[in-house]
């Protein structure tokens, strides 16, 4: 067995600061095995992928390539040994052509006549077409990620990282990627396929290994262990998945909330996507589930439904039956409606503000923060520390800095500073988005309580999963189009996926008309 | 090896002391540069930062040259909080000088208190208006306004000089380029009997303390630092960039008018061709020297006050050259911002 080991780690660290990313973590990959990595977000192991491919330094601890001890200092190195990676954030410029990209990642001996040829060959061997001559910003985020895969097979490598290679794809897109994978495999490349999705290492990883706080808790074999006990190992034993029958029903109510109709908006370059004649309708006390791959229009949506960008091009925004469409984010929160963007890094909150500060931010119905324009100090101090004390956010004190937060206790601030305003209709874009399990519970909870209390909720997301359990209608956003809305329990999570390509029949003639 | 580590939060401590770490820095480079040139290093030092402040009289001119410079960096300190870069409070200075001239050599014969507060409104107007130009360049088209604010102190400086040897040319005064001296209702007060010292000190203080009440507890202030943390949680709260540029254009405008308007009605007491040398510049070194902060702009304001006249000892009494003010000046701002790293990041020895 040892000959046939590709990359050894012994006892790999990593710190920042007073926090372990990765702790004494020992991992054999062995050629033409697909190996799986699996952990929750901030469970360390981009960490540790970073140190395989050169990006980052470890502390302590030995990395052995082909049995010998290497260290690797840059990506160059890595690249020069034969491992090659495809990050979850792709690393191409967006103004050059696809093998004008390829050629920037390759030894300078290469030249771009050869590499045409040499993508062709490539593509056409494992199926992955691509086109070289195409600039990469016309490219779909499938085809990019094909473009880095071809780039890292130019240079035949003996070791594949994948970071999360199928959260940006289509589930058809991602069954095609997973062919590709299996292929590579069988001519004896190794494989590092890092994921969170237990369902995809089931099925096509051969071993994995299963992180958690930084450190190697099991290591399985993916095809005999059941899922959900990996899953328990992953979220540390206490994983319980709340499921859809498990939620005690309410009724939806049958005031229309919010409507949408025939609204078009076109800010590009702004927003890399126009929105098309969306329809939408929310009822008091229903979770309405947008799905998507995002760069699909979330982001234009939630800024044209929050009122962050008014509408000019036609098309109405109705809030309880009165058009709101010409009506700014502030006036529109008065109204009742909550906003919860995607990014909590300077868009909801403010890193460098304390949470007294962050607590101000966008509080505009909540009363007695201001008098006149004068902000009460005491007032606004006491609501800051009403949020920590109701939504359990943990944080050394509302004198400390947003940055001192972790991702999921920010969120609950940022969550809890919108519900203390009693809204009517709350929009929240991806809300559990780099949460680990039990934060994103929590705010799952609360979405819930929410609407059993009769406020309307957009929910955008594009974790299925989430969807799939929370909501009662299910509609996708494919480039700035809005598909038809389906009752959830009536629509099954690969005709999701068909919408998400744009691929559904009536779908595409839907987009065709818009 | 010394690293940088990033701090998990900003360090409140590191941002009181990084100012002073940077003017001992100064110190230094300025020790190291004399004894480059050959001069005494010590003696050199001591006339620079000391002498002045051996004597009454070097205590009134510290003040009296602090109150341009402390009004000029209040104004930017306003508009930098939120990320707008008004670089050319200088010109909206010579525009105020100008505004604060037009209306005292106007109401030359008229009497009353009256008079000098027209004078000094003059003056804001005068900087507001100058300072809206780039505002409104940058609203309209989008123009960078590092750009056309700086471009536009030349066009001011120019402005001025064309004024000055033309229109407010004094009749009586020999064809020299300088205004008529203003009559007695045109100028300020002196607060310090036997020195230069005016009441527009009094009037930076509690203009100082205004603007400290209304960057922590008005709306206004609040927005501006929003903007300057993000643009998007700029929009999310509501708030109209393009409001707040005009804003903080008319804000810093109107104290770097209001400080060329106390040059010419306090200390100068004319309109002549060189107002100020340099004092909005050197501004946007007190506004960051001060750490954005309305008291610390007051006292960084007596430091960078302290090397324009320690400038004039060390030509006066060592024969060193006038750009020797600019070198440390220079070098300040330099070290304040390397200093500042260590607000954000913590040296760690590591071997």
């Amino acid at each position: 067995m040892m000959d046939s080991t590709v990359l050894s780690l012994r006892g790999l660290s990593k710190s920042y600061g007073a926090k372990r990313a990765c702790w004494k973590v020992d991992m054999d990959l062995k050629k033409g095995c697909i190996h799986g990595l699996l952990g929750e977000n901030g469970a360390g192991k981009s960490t540790l992928v970073k140190m395989m491919g050169g990006v980052v330094r470890p502390d302590e601890g030995e990395i052995a390539w082909e049995g010998e001890s290497v260290k690797i200092r840059s990506p160059l190195e890595g690249r020069r040994l034969g491992i090659g990676m495809v990050f979850q954030h792709f690393s191409l410029f967006d103004a050059l052509t696809v093998s004008e990209n390829v050629v920037l990642g390759l030894p300078p001996d290469w030249h771009e006549g050869e590499v045409d040829e040499e993508i062709k060959r490539v593509s056409e061997i494992y199926g992955l077409e691509v086109d070289p001559k195409k600039d990469v910003y016309s490219l779909t985020v499938g085809e990019r990620q094909r473009v880095e895969i071809v780039r890292c097979l130019l240079q035949n490598p003996k070791l594949l990282i994948m970071d999360e290679p199928t959260s940006v794809l289509t589930p058809q897109e991602a069954d095609r990627l997973i062919e590709v994978l299996v292929r590579l495999a069988g001519e004896g490349c190794g494989i590092l396929y890092i994921s969170h999705r237990l369902a995809e290492v089931e099925e096509m990883c051969d071993e994995a290994t299963i992180m958690r706080h930084g450190e190697v808790v099991a290591r399985v074999v993916p095809k005999e262990e059941k899922a959900v006990l990996m899953a328990s190992k992953m979220m540390g034993g206490s994983y319980e998945k709340r499921t859809r029958e498990g939620l005690v029903k309410w009724d939806v109510g049958s005031d229309v909330v919010l409507s949408m109709e025939g609204v078009n908006c076109d800010l590009r370059p702004e927003y890399g996507v126009r929105l098309r004649d969306v329809h939408m309708e929310v009822r008091s006390g229903e979770i309405v589930g947008i799905a998507g791959l995002a760069g699909n229009g979330q982001d234009l949506l939630g800024s044209v439904l929050s009122g962050e960008v008014l509408l000019e091009e036609g098309g109405l925004i109705k809030f309880f039956g009165e058009e709101v469409g010409g009506i700014g984010v502030v006036g529109r929160r008065r109204m009742g409606m909550g906003y919860i963007p995607e990014d909590r890094q300077g868009h909801s909150a403010l890193l460098n503000f304390d949470l007294v500060g962050n607590g101000v931010l966008g509080s505009d119905s909540y009363e007695g923060l201001w008098r006149g324009s004068w902000l009460q100090k005491d007032k606004a101090r006491d609501f800051a520390e009403g949020i920590v004390k109701e939504y359990d956010v943990r944080c050394p004190g509302v004198d400390h800095q947003a940055s001192s937060l972790s991702g999921g206790n920010l969120q609950k601030f940022v969550m809890g500073r919108v519900l203390k305003q009693r809204p009517k209709l709350v929009i929240a874009m991806q809300p559990t988005w780099g949460l680990d399990v039990g934060a994103a519970s929590l705010i799952h909870g609360y979405l819930i309580d929410l609407a059993r209390e009769g406020c309307g909720i957009i929910l955008v997301s594009q974790e299925l999963d989430e969807l799939m359990t929370l909501t009662h209608r299910l509609g996708v956003l494919s480039e700035g189009c809005m598909s038809k809305f389906y009752p959830t329990g009536e629509i099954k999570e690969e005709e999701v996926g068909l919408l998400m390509g744009g691929l559904d029949k009536d779908f595409a003639e839907e987009v065709k008309l818009c | 090896m010394l690293i940088l580590k990033p701090r998990e939060e900003g360090s409140r401590l590191m941002l009181w002391l990084s100012p002073f770490f940077a003017v001992f820095v100064m110190w230094v480079f300025g020790g190291v540069m004399f004894w480059v040139l050959g001069l005494p290093v010590l003696e050199g030092l001591g006339v620079f930062f000391l002498d002045p402040l051996l004597s009454l009289r070097g205590w009134s001119e510290l003040l009296l040259k602090a109150i341009p410079l402390a009004l000029c960096g209040l104004g930017l300190s306003f508009g930098f909080r939120a990320g707008i870069w008004n670089i050319g409070a200088e010109g909206q200075l010579l525009m105020g000088a100008l505004g604060g001239s037009v209306v005292a050599l106007y109401f030359y014969e008229v009497e009353g208190f009256w008079v000098l507060v027209l004078v000094l409104l003059g003056g804001v107007l005068g900087g507001m208006l100058w300072g809206l130009i780039p505002a409104l360049l940058k609203t309209w088209s989008g123009a960078s306004e590092i750009l056309t604010s700086l471009m536009l102190t030349y066009v001011a400086g120019l402005f001025l000089s064309a004024m000055v040897h033309g229109p407010l040319r004094d009749p009586d005064g020999y064809n020299f380029p300088e205004s008529r001296l203003f009559s007695d209702s045109s100028l300020v007060p002196i607060l310090w009997e036997g020195t230069r010292l005016h009441w527009g000190f009094v009037v930076m203080l509690v203009l100082a303390f205004l603007l400290w009440l209304v960057m922590s507890r008005h709306r206004l202030g609040y927005w501006m630092n929003v903007c300057g943390g993000s643009s998007r949680a700029a929009l999310y709260a509501g708030v109209d960039p393009k409001k707040m540029v005009v804003i903080s254009f008319l804000i810093s405008g109107g104290f770097a008018g209001l400080a060329g308007a106390f040059e010419v009605s306090g200390s100068l007491g004319q309109l002549v061709p060189v107002v100020s040398p340099g004092y909005g510049f050197t501004g946007i070194i007190v506004a960051f020297l001060g750490g954005l902060h309305p008291l610390g702009v007051v006292v960084g304001s007596l430091v960078l006050s302290l090397t324009y006249i320690g400038g004039e000892n060390a030509q006066i009494a060592m024969n060193m050259p006038s750009a020797v003010t600019g070198v440390f000046q220079g070098a300040l701002l330099l070290f304040l911002l390397a200093c500042r790293t260590l607000e954000s990041y913590r040296l760690v020895w590591r071997r």
